[in-house]
C-alpha cells in the first residue's frame, strides 16, 4: 500500500478524528473544541485542494481491504466523488464557523459538534465509497449521526421530528439493503465503474430483475433525496438549529440521496444500460411531480425555514431529473446543480438563521423592512433567492440552462415547460420575501433584537452567508472558468459518456 | 476592443456598488450622468467587431456592429440626459429609498447598455434580466397602493417575459428552429415594448414612475426588446415569413387602438405611455414587413433602427419635459417645445418619423397583397390617431401641474430637457441622411409633404371636434388588465390542504417511553457507546446478508 492509497482514508479521517477528539473533551472546553473543529476543516480543505489537482491530472486513488470474502471496504477518489467531497469540505468549514457563533453560550455543544463532524465524515465516506456495500455503510452512519442533531433542542417538536426522521430514513435504508443484496445475489459484488457502469454487458435474462432492483435502490435513496411522497420528514426536521438545517438539509443528507441515485444510474447501471432498460422515464415523472408539488407547498408556508425546506424538496429533484434524462447536457445540469443547489440553499438557511437569532424574525410576513436593518444579510438572501429563480448571473441559471437544454435535446420539450413553471413558482415564493425585505417598512420594534454592534450581527454569523452568496454569483458569472463547478461537471459528463 | 466593451458595462456597475456604501454614495450620485459616457464614446468611436469572454457564462459574446452602434448610441444619450435631469433636481442620496432608487437606476443602465452589445443568447438574457429586475426599482419609489399595483403587474409580466425568452434561447441553443422558439421569443421580447395583448404593464408603470424613470422606460428600456427581435428572431426566420401578415396586423392594431385608448386618458404620462405602445406598434408592423422575405430584411432593418432611434429620443424628451420645472429660468420654453416634439413624434412632414413611413411606403408593393393593402390604409391612419392623442396631450399640459414630491420628482432644470430635444430633432435627421439619402430627400418633395400632412390635419380636426364631449368617457389605464385582475381575484386556485404531516403518523408507532429514553440518551458517553454498537451491528448485519 503506497502513500497515495492513503489519501482517501486521510480525507475521511480529517473529520472523523476531530469528531472523536471532541467527544473526548469536556463540555466547557469550548476553545479547544473550536480549535480542533476548525483545524480539521482547514486540513480537509487543503487535502481536497491537493487531491483535486491530482484528479484533474487524471490520477485515481483507491483504498480497499476485504472485510469478508467478496465484501470489500473500498474508498475511491474519482471525479464525481471529488465534486461532492469538495462541496462538503468547503461548506463544512463555513458551517462550523457559523455554528460556533450560533451556538455560543448554549448547552450540549460537545454532543452537537461531535456528531456534526461525524456527519461530515459519513458524507465524505458516501462520496468516496467505491462500491455499493461501502456506500450503504456510510449511508446508514449518516442516518444515525444526524439524529442527535435533529433532536438537539430536546423539546417535544424536535423529538417528534426526530422520530419521523428515523422512521423514514431507517425504512429507506432497509429497502436499499434489500436492493443491494438482491443485486449481489444476481451479479456478485458491485463496484462503481466510472465509464460505462458496473453492469455493462450483463446478460439480457437479468433485465426484468434489474429493473426491480433499480426501483428498490432508488426508493431507498428517494427517502433522503426527499422525492414525493417520501419527503415528509424534511420540512418537519426544520425544528433543528439553523446550522443543521443549513448543512444537512442543503448538503449532507439530502445530497447523499441524490448522489446515490446519480451513482446508481451512471456508475452501476451505466448510461447505455439505463437507456436500454428505460429506467429514466418513471423517475422523470416522480421528479416532475416533486418539483411542482414542492413549489406549491412552499408557496403556502409563512414560516421562512419551512418555506425553504419545501423549496429544497423541489430543487433537489432538479438533480434527479437531470440524472434521469440521460442526455449529455442534462447530466452536466444534474451534476452542476448538485453543487449549485447546495451553495445557494445553505446561504438561504444561514440567512434565515441570522434573522431568527438577531431579530427574532421567523416568518416571511415579518420580513418587512429587514433590508434596512440588515443589508448584508438581505443581500446574500436576495442573491441566493435569485439563484433559486434561476436568474442570471447566478449559479441557478447555469443549472437550469443545462437541464433545459438536456431536456430539449432528449426530446422532452414538456420538461422544459415544467422547469419554467417551477421557475415561476420559485419567483412567487421568493420575490415576496425579497420585496418585503427591501421595499417594505417595519412598524415598531423587532420581536427579539440582539447583537447591536458595528456590524449588523455577529461576524461569525455574517461571514459564511456572504461567502456562499459570493460563490453563488461567482459560479454563475464565471461558469466558463477552470475552477467553476460547471467545468468539473462537464469533465465528469465526458467521462461518464465514455468520450 | 475587449476592454472597451467591458468598460461600457463595468463603469455603471462600479458606481452601483459605490452607491451602496454610505461613504461613497455622494460622489457616485454626482457621477451619475457620466456613467453612460463610455457607452456614448464607444458608440461614436468604437471599432466594429466582436469578442468572446470565455470565462464568463458559457463564453460571453459581446460586439459592436452597425445596428448595435445606433441602438447603443441613442440608449447612452437618453441615459445621460436622464442623469443630468435627476442631478439637476438635486438628487440627494441620504435616505435608504433614494439610494435604492439610484442603485436600481445604475443596474438598469448596466442591463440596458449590455443588451445592445450582446450578440449571443445567454449574454443577452443576462443583461435583459438585469434590466427587467432593476426596472422594478425605477418604477416603485413609494408605498402607495397604486404604485404597488403597477409594480406587481410589471413584475408578473417581466417574469413571463424572462421565462419565455429563456425557453426560446434554450430551443435555439439546442439547434431547434420552428414555431416554438419563434413564438416564445416574439412575445417574450415583445412584452418589453408592449406587443398586444401583453402591453398592460406599460401605461401603469409609466404613469407611476418618476418622470426621468418614465423617460428611460419608454425611451430605451423598450428598445431592449426591439433589438432582441432584430438580433435573434431571424434565426427562426422561415416560420416568421409565414406569419408576416399576422405580425403586421398585430402591429397596426396596436398602433391605432392604443392611440385611441390613450386619447381618453387624463394623466399626461399615461397618454405618452399609450403613445409608446402605439408607436411600437408601427415598429412591429415594420418588423412584420422585414421578415416577409429574406430580400426585404437587409433593406428594412435600417428603417427600423432609424424609427427606434427617433422614437427613443423624442419620447424620452417628452417625458423629461413633463417632469421639468416651468417656473425655472427658460422654463417658458417648455410648453412650446413639447408641442414641437409632439409634431416630431406623430410624423409631421420632413421629420424622421415621416421619413420612416415613406421608407415603408416604398416597399408596400413587394409585400403579399393583403399586407400591402392593409398598410396602405393603416399607415396614414396611425398618423391620424397619433395626432389626436398628442393634441390632447399638449392640451392637457397647457398649464403647469404641481409635481408630487418623491424620488426624482424634485424641480428639475429645463436644460437637460431642452438639450435632449435639440439632439432628438437633429440626430434622427443625420441618421436618416446617412442610412438612406433618397428617402431623406423624398421627404422634402412636394408630393410627400402633402402625403404626410393630410393625416395630421385630419387628426387635429378630429381632436378639435371631439374636444367638447369625448372627455366624458374614460378607459382605465392598463385597459384589459382591469378585467384580468377581476378574474384573478375571483378565480383563486383551490388551496391544497395545509396539514399534511400531523395525525397520520400517530398510528404508525407503538407507544414508547421516548421522553425518558431521550433524557438518558442525552448524556453523550452512553450515546456514543450505543452509537458505536449500532454501527457495528449494522456493519455485521450488512456483512452477513451480503
Amino acid at each position: 500500500m503506497n502513500g497515495s492509497a492513503l489519501l482517501p482514508l486521510l480525507l475521511l479521517l480529517s473529520s472523523l478524528i476531530p469528531a472523536l477528539l471532541i467527544f473526548a473533551l469536556r463540555e466547557p472546553q469550548a476553545v479547544a473544541r473550536n480549535c480542533i473543529n476548525l483545524t480539521g476543516a482547514v486540513v480537509k480543505l487543503a487535502l481536497v485542494a491537493g487531491v483535486l489537482w491530482g484528479v484533474y491530472r487524471g490520477w485515481r486513488f483507491e483504498f480497499a481491504y476485504e472485510l469478508l470474502p467478496d465484501v470489500a471496504f473500498s474508498l475511491r477518489i474519482d471525479a464525481l466523488a471529488m465534486l461532492f467531497v469538495t462541496l462538503s469540505a468547503v461548506l463544512w468549514l463555513l458551517t462550523t464557523v457559523y455554528a460556533i457563533g450560533y451556538l455560543a453560550g448554549t448547552p450540549n455543544q460537545r454532543r452537537f459538534f461531535g456528531f456534526f463532524s461525524l456527519c461530515v465524515a459519513a458524507t465524505v465516506g458516501i462520496a468516496l465509497a467505491g462500491n455499493l456495500f461501502t456506500f450503504f455503510l456510510f449511508y446508514e452512519l449518516l442516518t444515525l449521526s444526524t439524529y442527535p442533531l435533529v433532536v438537539h433542542r430536546g423539546n417535544r417538536a424536535s423529538l417528534q421530528a426526530g422520530r419521523i426522521y428515523l422512521a423514514y430514513t431507517v425504512a429507506g435504508g432497509a429497502v436499499l439493503l434489500v436492493g443491494i443484496a438482491w443485486l449481489y445475489v444476481l451479479v456478485g459484488p458491485v463496484g462503481f465503474v466510472e465509464q460505462g457502469g458496473a453492469l455493462r454487458g450483463v446478460s439480457e435474462e437479468l433485465y426484468p430483475a434489474l429493473r426491480w432492483i433499480f426501483v428498490l435502490l432508488v426508493a431507498g435513496f428517494a427517502v433522503k433525496a426527499a422525492l414525493v411522497p417520501l419527503h415528509i420528514w424534511l420540512p418537519m426536521a426544520m425544528v433543528a438549529p439553523a446550522p443543521v438545517s443549513a448543512l444537512l438539509h442543503a448538503v449532507a443528507v439530502v445530497k447523499a440521496g441524490a448522489f446515490g441515485i446519480v451513482r446508481v444510474i451512471y456508475d452501476v447501471y451505466g448510461i447505455d444500460l439505463a437507456r436500454t432498460l428505460d429506467l429514466g422515464s418513471g423517475l422523470l415523472l416522480v421528479t416532475v411531480a416533486t418539483i411542482v408539488y414542492g413549489s406549491l407547498r412552499a408557496l403556502q408556508q409563512d414560516d421562512l425555514k419551512r418555506r425553504l425546506a419545501y423549496s429544497t424538496v423541489s430543487q433537489l429533484s432538479y438533480i434527479v431529473l437531470g440524472a434521469s434524462i440521460l442526455t449529455p447536457a442534462a447530466i452536466v445540469g444534474a451534476l452542476v446543480h448538485l453543487v449549485h443547489q447546495g451553495v445557494m440553499k445553505i446561504t438561504l438557511f444561514f440567512c434565515a438563521g441570522i434573522f431568527a437569532e438577531t431579530l427574532g424574525v421567523h416568518k416571511v410576513s415579518e420580513l418587512n423592512g429587514i433590508g434596512r436593518r440588515m443589508p448584508w444579510t438581505m443581500t446574500a438572501f436576495t442573491i441566493s433567492g435569485f439563484g433559486m429563480m434561476a436568474l442570471p448571473p447566478t449559479a441557478g441559471f447555469i443549472s437550469k440552462w443545462y437541464l433545459g437544454l438536456g431536456a430539449v435535446q432528449g426530446g422532452y420539450d414538456w420538461v422544459l415547460f415544467v422547469l419554467l413553471l417551477s421557475g415561476l413558482l420559485n419567483a412567487a415564493y421568493f420575490l415576496p420575501a425579497i420585496y418585503r425585505g427591501w421595499f417594505g417598512r417595519r412598524e415598531g420594534e423587532w420581536p427579539h433584537e440582539r447583537y447591536q454592534q458595528r456590524l449588523e450581527t455577529k461576524a461569525s454569523l455574517l461571514v459564511p452567508p456572504l461567502v456562499t452568496a459570493a460563490l453563488t454569483l461567482f459560479f454563475g458569472l464565471f461558469a466558463g472558468w477552470v475552477l467553476s463547478p460547471l467545468y468539473w461537471a462537464e469533465l465528469i459528463a465526458q467521462l461518464e459518456m465514455g468520450r | 476592443m475587449s476592454v472597451v466593451l467591458l468598460t461600457v458595462v463595468l463603469v455603471p456597475l462600479v458606481l452601483a456598488i459605490a452607491v451602496c456604501s454610505g461613504r461613497t454614495c455622494q460622489w457616485a450620485a454626482r457621477l451619475l450622468p457620466y456613467a453612460s459616457w463610455p457607452a456614448l464614446l464607444t458608440a461614436v468611436f468604437g471599432a466594429e467587431g466582436s469578442v468572446v469572454y470565455s470565462p464568463i457564462l458559457f463564453g460571453l459574446l459581446l460586439g459592436l456592429d452597425e445596428l448595435g452602434r445606433i441602438f447603443l448610441g441613442f440608449t447612452a444619450l437618453v441615459w445621460t440626459a436622464a442623469g443630468f435631469h435627476l442631478r439637476s433636481a438635486g438628487l440627494p442620496v441620504s435616505s435608504f429609498v433614494e439610494r435604492r432608487f439610484v442603485f436600481c437606476y445604475l443596474l438598469a443602465m448596466v442591463g440596458n447598455l449590455g443588451v445592445m452589445l450582446a450578440f449571443g443568447g445567454p449574454g443577452f438574457y443576462l443583461f435583459f434580466a438585469l434590466l427587467s429586475l432593476a426596472g422594478y426599482g425605477l418604477i416603485v419609489t413609494d408605498r402607495e397602493p397604486q404604485t404597488r399595483r403597477a409594480g406587481r403587474i410589471y413584475v408578473i409580466l417581466a417574469l413571463f417575459s424572462e421565462l419565455m425568452i429563456l425557453a426560446g434561447f434554450i430551443f435555439l441553443a439546442a439547434g431547434r428552429s420552428g414555431p416554438f422558439p419563434a413564438v416564445l421569443l416574439f412575445f417574450g421580447l415583445g412584452i418589453k415594448h408592449g406587443v398586444l395583448p401583453l402591453h398592460m404593464w406599460l401605461p401603469l408603470a409609466h404613469g407611476i414612475a418618476p418622470p426621468p424613470a418614465s423617460a428611460l422606460l419608454s425611451g430605451v428600456l423598450l428598445k431592449a426588446g426591439a433589438i432582441g427581435w432584430l438580433r435573434f428572431l431571424p434565426e427562426t426566420a422561415p416560420v416568421l415569413a409565414e406569419w408576416s401578415v399576422a405580425i403586421i396586423a398585430l402591429g397596426m392594431a396596436a398602433a391605432v387602438l392604443a392611440a385611441l385608448v390613450g386619447a381618453v386618458q387624463t394623466n399626461p404620462k399615461m397618454m405618452l405611455a399609450y403613445s409608446s405602445i402605439s408607436q411600437m406598434g408601427i415598429f412591429t408592423a415594420g418588423f412584420g414587413m422585414a421578415v416577409a422575405s429574406p430580400s426585404l430584411w437587409p433593406l428594412l432593418v435600417p428603417a427600423l433602427a432609424l424609427f427606434a432611434c427617433q422614437h427613443a429620443l423624442v419620447k424620452a424628451a417628452l417625458f423629461l419635459g413633463v417632469g421639468t420645472d416651468r417656473a425655472a429660468r427658460s422654463g417658458g420654453w417648455v410648453w412650446p417645445v413639447l408641442g414641437l416634439l409632439s409634431l416630431a413624434l406623430v410624423g409631421a412632414p420632413m421629420t424622421a418619423a415621416a421619413m420612416v413611413k415613406l421608407w415603408f411606403d416604398g416597399y408596400l408593393s413587394t409585400l403579399p397583397a393583403v399586407a400591402g393593402e392593409l398598410l396602405a390604409v393603416a399607415l396614414p391612419l396611425t398618423t391620424v390617431t397619433s395626432t389626436l392623442l398628442m393634441s390632447r396631450f399638449v392640451w392637457a399640459l397647457r398649464k403647469p401641474r404641481s409635481s408630487a414630491e418623491g424620488v426624482g420628482r424634485g424641480l428639475a432644470s429645463p436644460v437637460p430637457f431642452l438639450g435632449l430635444t435639440g439632439l432628438a430633432l437633429l440626430i434622427p435627421w443625420l441618421l436618416a441622411w446617412s442610412l438612406n439619402p433618397e428617402v431623406f430627400l423624398l421627404a422634402f418633395a412636394g408630393a410627400s409633404l402633402w402625403k404626410t400632412l393630410w393625416p395630421m390635419l385630419v387628426g387635429a380636426a378630429t381632436a378639435l371636434l371631439l374636444a367638447r364631449w369625448a372627455v366624458r368617457w374614460r378607459i382605465p389605464p392598463g385597459d384589459i388588465v382591469v378585467p384580468l385582475e377581476w378574474l384573478a381575484h375571483h378565480l383563486k386556485p383551490p388551496v391544497l390542504p395545509v396539514s399534511e404531516h400531523r395525525p397520520r403518523h400517530r398510528y404508525w408507532f407503538p407507544p414508547m417511553p421516548w421522553p425518558q429514553m431521550e433524557a438518558y440518551l442525552r448524556r453523550s458517553p452512553v450515546t456514543g457507546v450505543i452509537y458505536m454498537l449500532c454501527i457495528l451491528i449494522l456493519a455485521l448485519a450488512a456483512g452477513v446478508v451480503l
